[in-house]
C-alpha cells in the first residue's frame, strides 16, 4: 500500500484520499467528506493541523454506528492503528469521523465534489464546516471558525451559514461569539 | 501617495493566502507541522503531533 512514488506526483492527500475510495467502492463506507482542518485549510489560509479527518456515514441503520469494519479492512490492507483509532496512510494520520445524526449529518449530505491532489472527493461546504467548528467550540475551532468567517478571500454564503445557525439553534452563540 | 492601513494589508495578505493553489497550502501545513515540532524540541517540551511526509521539489524548507 505504501506508494511514495504516486504521492510525488499528486501530492501528499493522493493516497489516503484513494484508499478511502477504495473503502467507498467497497461499500464499507456509504459516504463520506474532509472535514476538520484540512477542510479550513482548503477554502482559507495555512493553518495547522495534524489530522486528516473525513465524516463518514456507515451502513446500517439505527442509533449505534459501527465503524469495526473499516479497521478490519484497513488492516487486511496493512494498514496499522494509532492513538484514538487513527490509521497512518502515506505517513497522514487519518481519522474517520461517524456522521452524528444532525448538523453534521447534513454536512456530509450537502457536501461539495472536488478535486483534491488529483483524486475525486467531497469536502464539506464552508458554511458547513463552520457552523460545526462554532458547534464543537474547543479553542482550535475557535481559530479555525475566526479563519473562515473573517478573511475576504473565502467564498462564504452568509445567508446559508445564518440560515443553518438558526435550524440548529447556534444563533444565539454565534452572536456571543461574534460579539466577543 | 495613498498608504494603505495595517488592517487593510493583513486583510490583503490573508486573501491572497487563501486563493493559494491547495498543493502549496499543503506544502505550508507541513512547513507549520515542522516549526511546531522544532519549537517544541528547542523548548524541551514533548511534541505530541506529526509531521508529514514532504513533496518532492517542496517550496518550503528542506525535507
Amino acid at each position: 500500500m505504501n506508494s511514495n512514488n504516486s504521492s510525488m506526483k499528486t501530492g501528499i492527500l493522493g493516497e489516503p484520499l484513494r484508499i478511502i475510495n477504495r473503502l467507498l467502492a467497497e461499500k464499507v463506507i456509504l459516504e463520506y467528506a474532509i472535514a476538520g482542518g484540512v477542510a479550513a485549510l482548503y477554502y482559507t489560509e495555512p493553518v495547522l493541523t495534524y489530522d486528516f479527518d473525513v465524516v463518514c456515514r456507515f451502513p446500517g441503520e439505527g442509533p449505534l454506528i459501527d465503524p469495526s469494519p473499516i479497521f478490519k479492512k484497513l488492516g487486511e490492507w496493512g494498514f496499522k492503528f494509532g492513538k484514538e483509532d487513527r490509521v497512518t496512510i502515506n505517513g497522514v494520520p487519518v481519522q474517520f469521523i461517524p456522521a452524528s445524526p444532525g448538523l453534521m449529518e447534513e454536512a456530509l449530505n450537502k457536501a461539495k465534489p472536488v478535486s483534491v491532489c488529483g483524486v475525486k472527493t467531497r469536502i464539506l461546504r464552508a458554511e458547513y464546516l463552520a457552523a460545526l467548528m462554532l458547534e464543537l467550540y474547543r479553542p482550535k475551532d475557535r481559530a479555525k471558525l475566526d479563519l473562515l468567517t473573517s478573511n475576504e478571500g473565502v467564498v462564504f454564503d452568509k445567508s446559508l451559514f445564518l440560515d443553518i445557525l438558526k435550524r440548529y439553534k447556534l444563533a444565539e452563540k454565534w452572536k456571543r461569539y461574534h460579539e466577543g | 501617495m495613498k498608504v494603505e492601513s495595517i488592517g487593510d494589508t493583513k486583510q490583503r495578505v490573508r486573501r491572497q493566502l487563501a486563493s493559494l493553489p491547495f498543493t502549496r497550502k499543503l506544502d505550508a501545513l507541513i512547513c507549520l507541522q515542522r516549526t511546531a515540532r522544532d519549537m517544541a524540541r528547542a523548548s524541551g517540551r514533548p511534541f505530541g503531533g506529526v509531521v508529514w511526509p514532504a513533496r518532492r521539489n517542496e517550496r518550503y524548507g528542506k525535507a
